[in-house]
């Protein structure tokens, strides 16, 4: 198992290319919604589930929000993984997706930044070690010798902050840990925790938090042992090739213009932002940094 | 009020009957619901094992993919949201382990922990039994092998609640029981009715009984007959017919026992006119020695004398007789010279039979006992030990008070009293009266002035060689009653 996460993990790492199956799944899975005749082409737009569960009122209320701000067809495509949402932007079967931090800085010279979330009033979130409530824990040396949930290969806060961590004292996870496991999905990694199933789990903080709000009886089982630095919010990136283009143009203006609008409005509320902004790629050094220091381990 | 018996066959019908209504009962329902609550852990073990089955295989289904990739977090999303069975069966237990019998996932993993061993499950299983039931525990234990390519790549184990299968078996035992218990209280009540209503009759028949012991037997009304079943109307009228017989009987018996008293009064009439006629010849020939010498003073007061004796005895006879007629007419109390008199009443007949009466009348005074019953009684005895003693043989009459008692023997020698006839004088009390037995007549007529008196007679052996019978009648109860009366 461990292995397995060692080679897909570092699949990223060395910014190899994407798998057949991997285009295979996403091309089945891409979520069809209506059409409209205008434009002969839809813009494709990436998610996964890993960030926010998939819930079907948001997609909604995101996909007629940018079909009218951007004044054309917009499809929303779901994927398990990043890496999914990764491959298919790298080859052009996507003309935007929101991605992670890590894959952003990984395939750093073929993605370029389209816009930057802002949650509290910043473009920045941290990555938490979650425990269980009852547990006495304050760092990762706490957790050796846990089950640990991590959320997906190529999430920064739920996999690479925590490996950068062991990283620093030479450690890799599969000799740490007892065992791990990817849920492919913040929520996950706080079911996990909750119901015992991981003693540990790596999540987004920004997950976690919103979680308290949606779902506190599941968020109260549990409590974040260990918190990061402040890191760059996963991003919403193109593939450098289509970073001039006018629908990658007409999406960063849709994303920055969201407060100003109804639907627009409605959807931060549901993701808990406060809208959106063009940020910097130094935004994301930090994971590069981690990305540097785990690559010299080896 | 009769005391309760131990011995079940001398308990009432009317007990019995609903009693052994009810016991059968029991005996049912104990069968039944043996066979309805086997017959239902069959069906639900029947139906746990099917449902088990299925559910398995669904969740098999599910979990091999995952299970082949040792995909933690998938093995754990499916048997969480496997583990919440509807039907009652609350939630599930699941816990999917590996090849190597580590724990990948379970429902509820602080129980089983991620790569815990769950060897300990197997030990619930016999050979290769896929589902056990611990009623105990009231948990349903099943296991099924995740089976891909031919090779075993892991075992799913499960335990069921089955709480709601049991409370329903307990639920089907007190439904069971209860219905029982009110059908048998039913039957038996039902049953107790039934019993008494057909054993009324015999409870008539049995009042009629009772009441024949003291007086005459009384026919059953026939209201009671019209109203009561074929059977027993049948019983009734025989009844009925029987009671007829022996009030007929009883009636003949009296009119005979009359006729036998005045029978015997003419035998004794007949020795009387002998009395008489003896000293009547005496008085004709006084009177013709009057008619020829009567001026001669030495015949005459000879014959005078003559006429005195003469007429004494007469007299004498004459007084003895006109007290047994005035006796029936007018009750009075014994005297000592009411027994004297029978002597002279037997006299002819002792003397007919050339027998030897022996008198020892020791009664002096009046006595508080009737005397024409006790003087019937007193006649009878000595009448029958002059019929039964052979020529020459001696008869002794002893009258006396003992006590309470007055006392009468009567000795014979003769050849002493037949069984009959000494049932007749000594026996039950209800026993009827001897038609058609000639002299045991006189002895049923004794018999029952005696129980009038409130006496009795014993029979024994004399020491003349024959019989004595001996008679007692109270004498001071008698006394108080007559003068309330």
């Amino acid at each position: 198992m461990s292995s397995r996460v060692d080679r897909l993990s570092d699949s990223v790492l060395a910014g190899a290319a994407p798998t057949r199956r991997g285009l295979l799944v996403g091309a089945s899975a891409s979520l069809v919604l209506p059409r409209t005749p205008r434009a002969a082409q839809p813009f494709r737009f990436g998610l996964t589930p890993v960030f926010l569960t998939s819930d079907l009122q948001l997609l909604e209320a995101l996909q007629h929000y940018l079909t009218v701000a951007m004044d054309t067809e917009v499809q929303l495509v779901l994927k398990r993984t990043y890496q999914e949402i990764t491959s298919q932007l790298l080859s052009g079967l996507l003309d935007a997706a929101w991605i992670c931090g890590f894959p952003f800085v990984a395939y750093r010279r073929e993605l370029d930044l389209v816009a930057v979330p802002i949650w509290r009033g910043k473009p920045t979130y941290q990555s938490y070690l979650l425990v269980s409530a009852d547990r006495e824990a304050t760092n990762i040396a706490d957790l050796r010798g846990d089950i640990h949930a991590f959320s997906d290969p190529d999430s920064n806060s739920g996999y690479l902050v925590t490996r950068a961590l062991l990283a620093e004292q030479k450690f890799k996870p599969q000799d740490f840990f007892k065992r791990t496991f990817f849920t492919y999905g913040h929520r996950n990694v706080v079911r996990a925790v909750a119901a015992g199933l991981a003693q540990s789990g790596s999540v987004d903080g920004y997950v976690w938090e919103v979680m308290t709000e949606t779902e506190p009886e599941l968020t109260r089982q549990t409590k974040a042992a260990w918190r990061s630095d402040w890191m760059g919010f996963p991003p919403i990136a193109t593939s450098a090739g289509n970073a001039a283009s006018e629908g990658i143009a007409r999406l960063r203006r849709a994303l920055i213009d969201m407060p100003t609008d109804q639907t627009g409005r409605s959807v931060l509320s549901l993701l808990r932002l406060d809208g959106f902004a063009t940020g910097s790629p130094t935004l994301f050094d930090s994971i590069a940094g981690r990305v540097e220091l785990v690559r010299a381990l080896g | 009020m009769k005391r309760a018996s131990f011995d079940p066959r001398r308990w009432p019908l009317a007990f019995k009957t609903p009693a052994l209504v009810a016991a059968f009962m029991l005996i049912v329902s104990i069968v039944m619901t043996n066979a309805v609550l086997s017959r239902l852990r069959e069906t639900q073990e029947r139906q746990l094992a099917a449902m088990s089955t299925i559910y398995l295989n669904g969740l098999a289904s599910a979990l091999i993919p995952h299970v082949l990739r040792e995909d933690i977090w998938e093995v754990f999303d499916i048997v969480e949201r496997g583990a919440s069975l509807e039907g009652g069966f609350g939630r599930a237990s699941i816990v999917v382990v590996d090849s190597k019998g580590e724990t990948l996932a379970a429902s509820d993993p602080r129980q089983a922990p991620v790569l815990s061993r769950q060897s300990d499950r197997d030990r619930h299983f016999r050979g290769d039994a896929r589902l056990t039931v611990d009623t105990d525990k009231a948990r349903a234990f099943a296991r099924r092998p995740l089976i891909y390519q031919d090779r075993r790549i892991g075992e799913i184990y499960v335990d069921y609640d089955i709480g709601h299968l049991l409370r329903e078996r307990s639920d089907v035992l007190r439904t069971l029981i209860a219905t029982n218990a009110v059908i048998a209280l039913l039957l038996a009540a039902f049953g107790y009715w039934i019993i008494r209503r057909m054993l009324g009759p015999i409870g008539t028949l049995s009042r009629h009984l009772d009441l024949s012991v003291s007086g005459p037997v009384q026919p059953i009304p026939s209201s009671e007959i019209a109203g009561s079943t074929r059977e027993f109307r049948r019983l009734f009228m025989r009844f009925n017919a029987l009671a007829d017989a022996v009030n007929e009987r009883e009636a003949i018996a009296k009119e005979l026992a009359n006729e036998e008293r005045l029978a015997s009064l003419g035998r004794l009439a007949s020795g009387m006119a002998h009395e008489i006629n003896n000293p009547l010849g005496g008085l004709f020939n006084a009177i013709d020695t009057l008619k020829r010498h009567g001026d001669k003073p030495s015949v005459r007061a000879t014959s005078l004398d003559l006429f005195e004796r003469g007429l004494k005895g007469i007299r004498d006879v004459v007084r003895s007789t006109l007290a047994a007629y005035r006796a029936d007419r007018d009750p009075r109390r014994l005297t000592s010279d009411d027994l004297d008199d029978l002597r002279l009443l037997v006299g002819p007949e002792i003397a007919r039979r050339a027998l030897a009466l022996e008198w020892r009348n020791q009664l002096g005074g009046e006595l508080p006992v009737e005397a024409t019953a006790f003087r019937q009684v007193a006649l009878n005895l000595l009448l029958n030990a002059i019929h039964v003693s052979p020529s020459g043989a001696a008869v002794i009459f002893v009258s006396a008070i003992e006590g309470e008692f007055l006392l009468l023997e009567v000795h014979d020698q003769g050849p002493g009293f037949s069984a009959e006839a000494r049932a007749v004088l000594a026996g039950e009390s209800n026993r009827p009266a001897p038609i058609g037995e000639g002299t045991g007549l006189g002895l049923w007529v004794t018999r029952r002035l005696l129980q009038d008196m409130g006496g009795k007679a014993v029979i024994a052996n004399s020491p003349l060689g024959g019989t004595l019978v001996r008679v007692m009648v109270p004498v001071g109860m008698r006394e108080e009653l007559r003068d309330v009366a």
